[in-house]
């Protein structure tokens, strides 16, 4: 094995550039190297400029999701040695605004997530007496979706997200779908407003690819033709049923 | 009231599900035996009466009317996505499905008088 | 919008490509399967032409069998049977997971949920045929 690897960083800096441009880096190749450990190898020892985040180095922060030659990756758990010989092109995450270097803007995310509610919404505000009771197997039901870190990855994974910024997405889709599937929850009629919608599931054709880039395991492509299927089911209800309509 | 602002997608949606197995089941079939399989002498080519009784059976009339009017609907509603993601053109979306929709509309029509026209 | 924000400066907004299907297998394999749609619908026509020749009697239907020999419409209906098998296929092993979820209330594995729509696809394939080669 070489004991180095090249790095291409796309560079951005919003007080000079109106185009993403890209610095080459040469780090030490370590086998138990990821690929945010050779970033940060840059920052401390090359060019203290350099912009990104992180923060819990273990895979469950979500900070420091960006694209490793063009796949979006969490570079926490990325080992770069897989890359060698090299170069590897570390990118922002795509579809999203850049603030700097391989920082973006989750503004248009966190907006989606806040729309869908993804929290556990009772008919009235009074707090129960006790706590709820839930089966393993009403666990089981929405299990998957909770493990969703709001990472992005899966943002930067859908071209349907790139092509229509207006779509809601993979993320906060699951998240809708989870609190759904939840036997404490409520709130489904609530959500089924912002989900029916066109910019809801009905923008998404299944590419699948969120559910390949997750780091968690979490299918977000899933959850939407799920919904599409409980959404068809309550559009026929409403427009057949004269009782349905409620 | 909110249900106004749900998307009737559903219908098309749905169509385009049982459409997509309708497909999947019995599309292969056919392309293989008139598309490859006679053209090429693999099989023995069946007589030009015996073919015509066969859609004389009014099993073979329904069969086929489910089976092509499903097939533009879902070839519709896919083409009119594929078009929109592969040339940018979400801004166009509604031309674009009109003229899908008005597709699989024509073919749906022409599938009818097709089948009433059999003897 | 927050008031700090008109001291922020620009930032880089991405434009995406529209031929972003060619970056990645993924995204070519996605087009290429909706892409099946197209053929889908050329033979969906070219079963309506065969009806209608085989209507106007046995010379038009001679005509439509020697026009489906010809290259160009062979050539057509061989890609035809590609796109529509991956279509098939992609579909088995997508939808009926779906379904399969929102009926057993829980998820199932892909190949178990998709192993009966081959079978059914075997079936349905082997009784059309019969049927079309007039073995019945």
């Amino acid at each position: 094995m070489a004991d180095t690897i090249i790095l291409e960083v796309a560079r951005f800096s919003p007080e000079r550039d109106s185009q993403i441009g890209y610095q080459t880096f040469e780090v030490p190749l370590r086998s138990d190297w990821m690929v945010l450990d050779a970033l940060n190898y840059i920052k401390d020892n090359i060019d203290g400029s350099l912009t990104f985040r992180w923060s819990c180095r273990m895979g469950i922060c979500g900070s420091c999701g960006m694209m490793v030659n063009g796949v979006p990756k969490l570079t926490c758990e990325t080992l770069i040695a897989q890359f060698a010989p090299g170069p590897v092109r570390i990118e922002p995450l795509e579809h999203f605004p850049v603030v700097k270097d391989l920082v973006i803007d989750m503004d248009v995310f966190l907006e989606k997530l806040q729309k869908v509610r993804p929290w556990i919404v009772r008919k009235d505000d009074r707090l129960p007496a006790r706590e709820f009771l839930q089966t393993p197997a009403q666990l089981e039901a929405f299990h998957q979706y909770s493990l969703c870190i709001n990472c992005m990855l899966c943002y930067a994974a859908c071209p349907v997200f790139g092509l229509d910024q207006d779509f809601v997405g993979p993320a906060a889709l699951a998240l809708a779908e989870r609190y759904n599937l939840d036997s404490r929850d409520q709130g489904a009629p609530e959500r089924t407003d912002v989900l029916s919608q066109h910019d809801g599931i009905w923008d998404c054709t299944v590419v699948g690819e969120c559910s390949t880039v997750c780091p968690k395991g979490v299918d977000p492509s899933l959850a939407i033709q799920q919904y599409k299927l409980t959404a068809t089911k309550e559009w026929f209800k409403t427009w057949l049923l004269p009782w349905g309509n409620k | 009231m909110a249900t106004l602002n749900r998307s009737n997608r559903p219908l098309p949606w749905m169509v385009f599900g049982v459409g997509g197995f309708l497909v999947a089941f019995f599309f292969p079939v056919h392309i293989f035996i008139y598309g490859i399989a006679l053209p090429l002498g693999w099989l023995p080519t069946p007589s030009y009466r015996s073919t015509l009784e066969l859609v004389h059976y009014p099993i073979t009339r329904i069969y086929l009317g489910i089976l092509l009017v499903m097939a533009f609907w879902h070839a519709a509603y896919r083409l009119r996505d594929t078009v929109c993601d592969a040339f940018a053109m979400r801004q166009v979306d509604t031309i674009v499905a009109a003229a899908c929709f008005a597709f699989a509309l024509a073919g749906s029509i022409a599938t009818i008088v097709a089948l009433w026209a059999v003897p | 919008m927050p008031q700090y924000r008109q001291f922020q400066y620009k930032a880089y907004q991405p434009v995406m490509s529209p031929y972003w299907y060619f970056d990645r297998w993924p995204y070519l394999k996605f087009m290429l399967r909706e892409m099946s749609s197209i053929f889908v619908g050329w033979f969906a026509v070219v079963i309506l032409l065969q009806l209608n020749a085989l209507v106007s009697g046995p010379t038009a239907y001679a005509n439509f069998q020697h026009w489906m020999a010809t290259p160009p419409v062979f050539i057509v209906n061989i890609l035809s049977f590609v796109f529509i098998c991956f279509h098939a296929i992609t579909w088995f092993m997508l939808v009926p997971r779906v379904v399969a979820r929102q009926v057993l209330q829980r998820p199932s594995p892909d190949v178990l949920s998709a192993a009966p729509n081959f079978g059914i696809w075997l079936v349905a394939s082997v009784v059309v045929a019969l049927f079309a080669l007039r073995v019945i």
